[in-house]
């Protein structure tokens, strides 16, 4: 079952992020853990890690804001 | 001020249970980490990383009944004391079966019947509550006592002050719990606090001022149990001052740039909970088959509360004028 990649909550204002970068490519194999994708939130970016381990499917645009909770891709 | 007692050093059962209860909010905050990095779980997240032997050596001594007031870095203390797993998920996810019924989240968790009366993000604020939980007790003559924990920074605040002054004045039966873990924010001891340490500062209120190494299993659990024997004696209240570090910075999305790399390099290298580990081995108390299993254990509560978490409906939105004032007051 595929995993789905959301938009984490990272800070108490945060209510939207913005994917500035993936780590890994899409179809590419990644793991649980490792870095996956890089986030701007309230003027700051983090590194999120994988939630899981699989084949990344990325379903959204770089440097477009969405809101937390928002599905951004998957692994599976 | 009467003369300092000396408990005993904890006995090999009970240094086990320490590790246990050490190695389940290591475990637990772990998996709140994740959770919330991964989205499932939206809540703001204080780590205690770095401080789990402290608050686990401290609840050892305390009865099941005893109050215990915290802040919001309290996972520690919340688990140390016995909040339930299942509870406490549910509480950070902000579900309906959560020990607030959902409306409370991480920095308010409260569960009386672990003694967990009260959790605060104000700093300082828990300090005249647990004040007020010890008075309860003297009048009552129930026996119990109450433990209020909070940072260092918190001892600059007036609140702390007038509660340790009037809990002297009154010989109330309750213990002043410093976590001084260096840093208020990003703000460092040194920069923030005027003497030297936190434990002096109890002589201004006639009461015994201890410093202890919070990371020290056995000197954490022995100058606890002092403080809880002085409490239960009716000799009044104790200030502990208890040195630790953090490890992840002041809340989620920290990165502890302020931190000096070596100070933190040299506090992970120490970290408590691994060192308890080989302690205990060393001293034939628990082998490793051992302590794997308590483990393993862990491993499977925390998943089973986690998933119990995301499962749980949020509450109804009728909740929202429930256990609140919603009808105003018109005189
Ligand atoms: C009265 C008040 N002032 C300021 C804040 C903002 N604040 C939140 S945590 C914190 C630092 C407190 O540090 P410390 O007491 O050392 O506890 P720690 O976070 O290190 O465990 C501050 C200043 C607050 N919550 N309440
Ligand atoms: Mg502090």
């Amino acid at each position: 079952m595929a995993y789905d990649i959301l938009v984490p909550q990272l800070s108490f204002s945060m209510t939207e992020g913005t994917i500035v970068e993936w780590l890994a490519e899409d179809g590419a194999a990644v793991t649980e853990g490792a870095p996956l994708f890089s986030i701007e939130a309230d003027k700051s970016t983090v590194e999120v890690p994988a939630p899981a381990s699989g084949t990344l499917s990325i379903t959204s645009e770089l440097n477009e804001a969405y809101a937390v909770g928002t599905v951004i891709g998957s692994i599976a | 001020m009467t003369s300092p007692r000396t408990s005993n050093a904890p006995d090999g059962d009970t240094l086990v249970e320490i590790y246990r209860r050490a190695q389940l909010i290591r475990h637990c905050g772990e998996q709140f980490l994740k959770t919330i990095r991964a989205g499932r779980i939206q809540a703001p997240y204080y780590s205690p990383r770095g401080q789990e032997v402290l608050a686990a050596a401290t609840m050892v001594t305390l009865a099941a009944d005893d109050y215990v007031v915290t802040i919001y870095r309290g996972l520690h203390d919340q688990l140390a004391k016995g909040v339930p797993l299942k509870e406490l998920w549910a509480e950070y996810a902000g579900k309906a079966s959560g020990s607030c019924k959902g409306k409370g989240g991480p920095m308010h968790i409260t569960h009386p019947a672990s003694g967990v009366v009260v959790t605060t993000g104000v700093v300082g604020s828990g300090i005249p509550i647990a004040n007020g939980l010890a008075l309860a007790s003297q009048v009552n003559g129930d026996g119990k006592i109450a433990l209020t924990s909070f940072g260092d920074g918190a001892t600059n605040i007036g609140a702390f002050h007038e509660a340790l002054n009037l809990a002297s004045v009154w010989k109330l039966p309750v213990i002043f719990l410093c976590q001084n873990n260096l840093y208020a924010e990003h703000t460092s001891f040194a920069n923030g606090t005027g003497c030297e340490n936190i434990a002096m500062r109890a002589a201004s209120y006639g009461m015994p001022g201890v410093q202890v190494n919070g990371n020290d299993a056995v000197a954490m659990y022995r100058a606890a149990a002092d403080a809880v024997a002085r409490a239960r004696a009716g000799e009044g209240p104790t200030l502990i001052e208890a040195r630790t570090f953090r490890f992840e910075g002041h809340i989620l999305g920290d990165d502890s740039h302020y931190i000096p790399k070596e100070e933190m390099a040299a506090a992970i290298a120490a970290d408590p909970v691994p060192a308890l580990r080989r302690q205990i081995v060393a001293a034939g108390y628990a082998t490793d088959e051992a302590l794997d299993a308590i483990e393993d254990r862990i491993v499977a509560d925390v998943a089973e509360a986690l998933a119990y978490a995301i499962a749980e409906p949020y509450p109804d939105v009728a909740e929202l004028g429930r256990d609140v004032l919603d009808v105003e007051i018109v005189p």
